[in-house]
């Protein structure tokens, strides 16, 4: 066990993770944000019902959401090559993390934004908002904590799936328990890296807890 | 300025059609306060919500301040529904805005600058005294309170109409009071028309000028508030003097009901009845209540001696409003 070789090994594989996580997280909040919207708002008491849209992508979201990451994982290469050139390494795997955490956060954000209470909505059409102000002036900020509350649940789950994007050589963390801390029996790396792991998830839901509590002014 | 004709509203309910409106017409004329009441389920709120069409009405026509709403395209129908403003029963305030901020809402979505918004909000919330609050957090008020920053916000764009869901329902009898005391003064300074609905009696007896008493979907009794209390079989008049449970009936006596408005209430004019006509009177009941500013009194009495006939001439003609029963 050699600390001089692990401990750059150990930080070059946190900046991978940083940078897997980091990225789908930003892309999961701007793409699965406004699919929780369409998912709210679609619907047969929504503001803009069209419940045929409403189905598929209901249908749509469940489908991505019943596929083992790992699968998923493998299935989505074509793709991954298409969109980033490679389906090799930490840019390749923000693809298929992406892909799992929108329709995971899409539903959360569609849960936080269900809470918003029908009154406000209606009071905001008694004041001839349109539809867009709505969303924006209404839904969005009243269901704010529920969705900083959904984007530390996504960053956790998305932290959990990237060990696994190892398989694709993407490196990270979790990567690094896999294949050195348990296919090679070197627990002491095991064991850093996973209380790595459990520092930054608590730090991610005592931060995301804290700032979510903040913004509520209930 | 608000013309409601042949309103109805249908609601297919699994297997059975609910009326909640049953060609409902009325009209609340500029700088009145129109009060619908009725017992929950008679289809208030469907009425109220139909006036800016938040509910589309099955059939019929609502025109607001000479617009036709029920033939607007979208987008002209929200600049209508800018002018129209609107209480709630549960206040419905922004909760991730300030007092200040949830006034400025409406100026916002009519699109005024920002300077314009700071001005106007200031005034709004000195109209409704809550010129401290300005920065407290819809959460921090009590409810008399947040029903303020609901009128203040519902007055923001300077509408002529204001609508009101059953704005006082949820507050305690003090609180209730003043609100109605500040819709009412609100109603004189600027001329503005209220529609209200509430199941409370209340509400009518302090501020409407005019009633409509809703039931099971239709307009069972419509009127001037004082033109209604005095007529003792108005439904509004038998709400405030109810007749109680049946009055055993002494034989050889006569009762009567009699109602006292304005100066006639008062007048001691049952002491010079016994004077002037030697007959007995008992009171078996009787109350006198503030409408609308007026004192109004019924009395039930029962009355025996000779002269019973004329003394009842009398009564009618010292101008009270007497019901032989």
């Amino acid at each position: 066990m050699d600390w001089s070789v692990w401990i750059p090994n150990l930080s070059h594989a946190a900046l991978e993770t940083l940078y897997m996580v980091g990225v789908s997280t930003l892309l999961t909040v701007v793409l699965g944000l406004p699919l929780g919207v369409l998912l709210v708002i679609t619907d047969r008491n929504g503001l803009k019902r069209a419940p045929a849209l409403n189905q598929v992508l209901g249908a749509v979201v469940n489908f991505a959401r019943s596929l083992p990451f790992i699968i998923l994982l493998v299935v989505v290469i074509p793709f991954t090559r298409f969109v980033v050139g490679t389906s090799i390494g930490s840019t390749a795997a923000i693809v298929p993390l992406s892909l799992a955490a929108i329709p995971f956060f899409a539903r959360v954000a569609e849960t936080g934004l269900r809470e918003v209470d029908r009154g406000l909505v209606e009071a905001a059409q008694a004041m001839g908002c349109t539809t867009w102000q709505i969303i924006r002036k209404v839904l969005l900020p009243e269901a704010l904590p529920s969705l900083i509350l959904g984007i530390a649940l996504t960053i956790i789950n998305l932290i959990g799936y990237s060990a696994m994007a190892g398989v694709i050589g993407g490196g990270g963390l979790g990567d690094v328990a896999v294949r050195y801390g348990y296919q090679r029996f070197e627990t002491a790396v095991m064991v850093v890296t996973v209380v790595l792991l459990v520092v930054v998830v608590q730090g991610i839901q005592i931060l995301g807890s804290k700032l979510a509590l903040k913004v509520s002014k209930r | 300025m608000i013309q409601i004709s042949g309103l109805s509203k249908v609601f297919n309910q699994s297997r059975q059609t609910v009326w909640a409106l049953d060609h409902v017409s009325l009209h609340v004329a500029p700088g009145e306060i129109f009060g619908v009441v009725g017992p929950s389920g008679a289809g208030k709120s469907t009425l109220i919500r139909c006036v800016n069409l938040l509910e589309r009405p099955t059939a019929g026509e609502v025109i607001v301040n000479g617009q036709l709403l029920t033939s607007l395209p979208e987008a002209d129908l929200r600049r209508a529904r800018q002018q129209i403003g609107m209480i709630f029963q549960h206040f419905n305030l922004l909760s991730s805005r300030t007092v200040a901020g949830n006034v400025a809402f409406p100026l916002e979505i009519t699109g005024y600058d920002k300077r314009y918004r700071q001005e106007r909000v200031e005034e709004l919330l000195d109209l409704v005294g809550l010129t401290e609050k300005a920065h407290a957090y819809p959460a921090q008020l009590s409810g008399g309170q947040k029903q303020r920053v609901g009128i203040a916000r519902a007055l923001a764009t300077e509408p002529r109409v204001l609508l009101s869901d059953e704005a006082t329902s949820a507050l305690d009898p003090q609180t209730t009071s003043s609100i109605l005391s500040l819709l009412k003064d609100l109603n004189r300074r600027l001329g503005l028309t209220i529609l209200l609905i509430t199941h409370e009696m209340e509400v009518v007896k302090q501020i409407c000028d005019h009633v409509a008493i809703l039931n099971d979907g239709r307009i069972v009794e419509e009127g001037a508030v004082h033109d209604l209390i005095v007529d003792p079989d108005s439904r509004l008049s038998q709400a405030f003097f109810p007749r109680g449970e049946e009055v055993i009936h002494t034989p050889g006596t006569t009762s009567a009901a009699v109602t006292f408005v304005g100066k006639a209430a008062d007048r001691p004019v049952l002491a010079s009845l016994v004077r002037r006509f030697d007959i007995d009177v008992n009171i078996l009941g009787g109350s006198i209540q503030v409408i609308g500013g007026r004192r109004i009194g019924r009395l039930q009495i029962e009355l025996s001696g000779t002269q019973v006939p004329q003394a009842l001439t009398y009564l009618r003609e010292t101008g009270l409003r007497v019901e032989v029963k």
